[in-house]
């Protein structure tokens, strides 16, 4: 008993000097590396989180420990990234509610607050019906739309959605948007038949996709998917919307730029690695790497445009 | 069929895929155990561990982590009143009542056989009922969703009450708490006050840990008399008899079918599962007035209840390519990391695949009963430690799992704010399970009911012109009509005075 | 205040409860109404429900208690309960104190605090406290990989 004490207490002293130990830019990272990841466990940033910062330790040179820090549709996970030590030991897992969240109200930081790191991913929507849906392509709905606003039920994954809502404000139409609690109650909905259709990520539709459950319509997309050659983008068939999530990796705005530098070049490595890679193609998740600095140009894009939605709603 | 299961069994039962499914199972037993840590933390934990090993060595591990997690929350919740996991809440109810009759041994006995029961039956009818269990979650949608929570949320004010009244304000209490955070259809703010923390409703395990294991810490501290806190307590150490095992083997078959189609319908748990099948239970027992007071049907119910849930949830992941719960979510993950589609051309394209997951699921059932049988001795012990100890441990554990579940100071202040609150309405015997089950249930009927007006365009006839939804207007009518009779063989047992 | 009335306790609650039922209510009534055409109750609609019925529920419970004279005539000359207060207090602390001094730190402090409140005079019980505190520690931090808060003063 009295040897457990002397050495719990001997650990504990030890922990705390570590903990005292000075950050500086020259020699970071000297401890390990927390990664908020503003969405629970389980979830799509949740598991590009976690492989990503399992990729990345080798070439950071410390553990990267992942800490879910969920609540306020990403908004309570991202206020805490922002508000925390701009030393390089906190670093925020960053997605499109960055761009969202703050003009609605619902989140006090924003892009402003973080210096961005790299953006990894970026996933394009795509809008699919059931197998034997009456709708066989975007024109038919949009036109049955046209003709009764407000009365084909779509499934929405998130609200306010903001596939729809681009949809709905570029081409002056209406659904009845039924909201449902992410994308698999989603799916479940319109494969049951019980709703008409529904927008997602690839990835969360892939294998209804290929079992032939579900019938892809369009993708959201400046381009055709690489892995759905067949599927024609929104832009193809007239609509110019364009519209999908991302996720990316950033740091509190006052962090030295030194620090910032060490980070974007262990994630730049990070996501050129074959096991990441691999991960990010089995998984339906599309990387989209930029740096910093054309990270930073891109928030301001997409925040822009969903302003722009966000004002007319 | 069969000769592909018996090749599965023999792949499981390698040397090294077994050692990790008996590691995952011991794993999630303590991981369960944890109040903060759930089944799906500890299995969305285990992932990235697995990305360098084979699909069936990948699911044996992350398959027993959450076969033991779902049981493994029932031990504190039976033991010290602190479910680990919100799948386990119910399992408090007749569970702690129990051990403080002196019956630790018997009740933790009850909960493994029956969370073995439930898991076996949930893994044999998802290897041999899948496509029809898939066909039945198709057909539920918004109206189902919301009967199945109002059939749930019908057992308010007849659990652990000598007081209807009493109870149904505690349910109403709990039913208003989960309209805090954003509404779930128009996402207009519903008393946020602005706090960001709040925006997605509070938590339920926080709510929880304060509810059962804060305020019991709070009473116990009150009730501590000094010589004896300091005493080892004793228990009977003797296992359930073969008549209780016959009294509880009916509600425990019963309770692991409805885990399974609960499990199946994507969007509803454990948690929900296991109210849900104790509601049941009491409903159709000849004894109704029993439970809340250590009857065996009621942990009986919960546990196989709660435990089925684990086979159900993958039949959607399975042969839908959706997942059934947070958990079969991660498993999905670990299937295309390791280049295999979940959906129904898996049984064609990889039945190798499916038949290693099927036979993890059994051994790791397996391993659940004996791991589980084996420690409740262990665990007793936990139980005969002497009060003035247990007392600082579970009030210390629970501020830290309140924290652990998010990092989170604002969680620990929920738990401590609901520890207080979970203290004052004990004082003025206000029962605080209705809470609990109004949480969890709430929020699923108010969503699901607005819902289904919206895809009725406004008309309320979806109460009457579908056939599951009629089943559960049935099932409620008759609950509620249950906890009348329990009412009225109540008033005539006890003196007028106290039957109110 | 020596002596704890029962009643004084029962009387607090329900105002408490009952405001809260109230204010609930009030709130309820000034969410936005939805725009014509959703085909849905608004954001107010169950809230308002829910509260109406708790107020119902709560002058339902008076009524009875009234009834039968218990809300005033209850047993009363319990001695005030000081140890739940105590043991609020630490418990408050504790979380406190995680914040600023860190997990390890916090949890041997508080452990010991509760045991010396709780009566324990035998300094060999004290040992329970580093422990129990390292081992979970160990369970959580290193097995499971969840962080435990390091301390805001050593950051």
């Amino acid at each position: 008993m009295k040897m457990k004490f002397k050495a719990a207490v001997g650990i504990a002293l030890l922990s705390l000097s570590s903990a005292f130990a000075f950050a500086s830019a020259d020699n970071y990272p000297a401890r390990n590396v927390r990664l908020i990841v503003p969405f629970g466990a389980g979830g799509g940033t949740d598991a590009v989180a976690r492989a990503l910062a399992k990729y990345a330790e080798p070439h950071l040179g410390q553990p990267i420990a992942i800490m879910n820090r969920t609540g306020g549709a990403g908004g309570v996970g991202m206020t805490a990234g922002a508000n925390s030590r701009p030393d390089g030991y906190t670093i925020t897992m960053v997605t499109r509610e960055l761009a969202s969240l703050p003009k609605m109200g619902l989140m006090q930081a924003d892009s402003e607050d973080f210096k961005m790191v790299r953006l990894v991913n970026l996933d394009p929507a795509i809008v699919t019906v059931r197998a034997d849906s009456q709708y066989t392509t975007m024109a038919e709905i949009i036109d049955e739309a046209k003709k009764n606003p407000g009365r084909i039920q779509f499934a929405s994954t998130a609200k306010p959605n903001f596939y729809i809502l681009a949809i709905e404000q570029n081409q002056n139409v209406t659904f009845n948007q039924i909201p449902f609690n992410g994308a698999s109650e989603a799916t479940t909905a319109v494969m049951g038949g019980h709703v008409a259709f529904t927008i997602t990520g690839p990835g969360e539709v892939k294998a209804q996709l290929d079992s032939g459950q579900l019938k892809p319509l369009a993708v959201l997309a400046e381009n055709r998917l690489s892995s759905m050659p067949d599927v024609p983008t929104m832009k193809e068939l007239g609509y110019d919307v364009v519209s999908g999530t991302w996720r990316g990796i950033a740091v509190p705005s006052r962090t030295p730029d030194a620090i910032v530098d060490k980070l974007e070049d262990a994630f730049a490595k990070a996501v050129k690695e074959e096991g990441f890679v691999s991960f990010m193609e089995k998984g339906n998740f599309f990387i989209e790497d930029k740096s910093s600095e054309s990270f930073t140009q891109f928030i301001a894009e997409d925040t822009q445009s969903l302003n722009t939605i966000i004002e007319k709603m | 069929m069969f000769e592909l299961l018996l090749q599965g069994l023999q792949s499981t039962l390698q040397p090294s895929i077994f050692l990790l499914l008996l590691a995952g199972v011991t794993g999630g037993i303590i991981i369960g155990s944890l109040p903060g840590l759930t089944a799906t933390m500890g299995v969305a934990i285990m992932l990235p561990f697995t990305f360098g090993m084979g699909p069936n060595a990948s699911l044996a591990m992350l398959i027993g982590v959450y076969v033991g997690a779902i049981y493994g929350g029932s031990i504190p919740a039976i033991l010290l009143r602190t479910p680990g996991t919100p799948a386990s809440a119910a399992t408090v109810l007749d569970g702690h009542q129990l051990v403080q009759q002196g019956h630790a041994a018997k009740a933790l006995s009850i909960s493994v056989v029956c969370s073995f029961m439930g898991g076996l039956i949930s893994t044999i009818m998802l290897i041999t009922l899948s496509p029809m269990l898939a066909g039945f979650a198709l057909k539920f949608s918004a109206p189902e969703y919301f009967m199945l929570a109002v059939f749930g949320l019908t057992i308010i004010g007849s659990i652990s009450s000598k007081s209807l009244v009493k109870g149904l304000i505690s349910g109403f209490i709990g039913l208003a708490i989960a309209c805090i955070g954003l509404d779930p259809i128009t996402s207009t703010p519903r008393y946020t006050f602005g706090i960001m923390e709040l925006y997605n409703g509070l938590s339920i395990i926080p709510v929880l840990i304060g509810l059962f294991a804060i305020s019991e810490c709070l009473l116990q501290s009150e009730q501590i008399v000094k010589e004896a806190s300091q005493k080892a307590l004793t228990f009977s150490h003797k296992l359930f008899s073969y008549p209780e095992f016959r009294k509880f083997f009916p509600s425990a078959l019963k309770s692991s079918l409805m885990g399974t189609c609960i499990g199946a319908v994507p969007g509803a748990g454990a948690d929900i599962a296991a109210f849900v099948c104790y509601n049941e239970a009491r409903r159709s027992s000849k004894n109704p007035e029993n439970f809340g007071k250590g009857a065996l049907e009621g942990i009986a119910a919960a546990e196989s209840g709660n435990n089925g849930v684990t086979g159900g949830a993958l039949v959607p992941l399975l042969t839908l390519g959706v997942p059934g719960d947070a958990v079969a979510a991660i498993l999905l993950g670990a299937l295309t990391i390791q280049g295999i589609a979940p959906g129904p051309m898996l049984f064609q394209n990889s039945p190798d695949i499916v038949y290693g997951l099927f036979s993890s699921m059994l051994v790791a059932n397996i391993l659940m009963l004996i791991v589980g049988l084996a420690g409740i001795k262990i665990f007793c012990r936990i139980v005969e430690i002497p009060k003035a100890l247990i007392i600082p441990m579970i009030a210390l554990l629970s501020v830290v799992g309140a924290y652990s579940m998010n990092n989170s100071m604002f969680d620990v202040a929920v738990a401590l704010t609901f520890g207080l609150l979970g203290y004052l309405l004990t004082k003025i015997e206000i029962p605080l399970s209705p809470i609990v089950l109004a949480v969890i249930l709430g929020p699923m009927a108010e969503t699901n009911l607005r819902k289904s007006l919206m895809m009725y365009e406004g008309s309320w006839s979806f109460l009457y012109d579908r056939p599951i939804v009629l089943i559960f207007v049935l099932l409620s009518a008759l609950s509620l009509y249950s906890t009348w009779r329990i009412k009225r063989r109540i008033q005539s047992n006890t003196s007028p005075q106290l039957a109110v | 205040m020596e002596k704890f009335k029962g009643p004084q306790l029962t009387i607090v609650l329900y105002s408490f409860l009952f405001i809260f039922a109230l204010s609930f209510f009030y709130l309820a009534t000034t969410f936005p109404v939805p725009s014509i055409g959703n085909h849905t109750l608004g954001p107010g609609f169950y809230p308002s429900l829910i509260s109406a019925a708790l107020i119902v529920l709560i002058a339902t419970q008076v009524v009875f208690d009234l009834k039968q004279n218990k809300l005033f005539s209850r047993k009363a000359s319990k001695s005030f309960p000081w140890r739940p207060v105590w043991m609020f207090s630490i418990l408050a602390g504790y979380a406190v104190a995680m914040y600023l001094i860190g997990y390890l730190a916090a949890t041997i402090l508080c452990f010991a605090l509760i045991l010396f409140m709780l009566g324990v005079r035998n300094w060999l019980w004290y040992l329970a406290a580093p422990i129990f505190s390292y081992g979970l520690n160990v369970v959580f931090a290193d097995i499971f990989l969840v962080f435990l808060p390091s301390g805001l003063l050593f950051q």
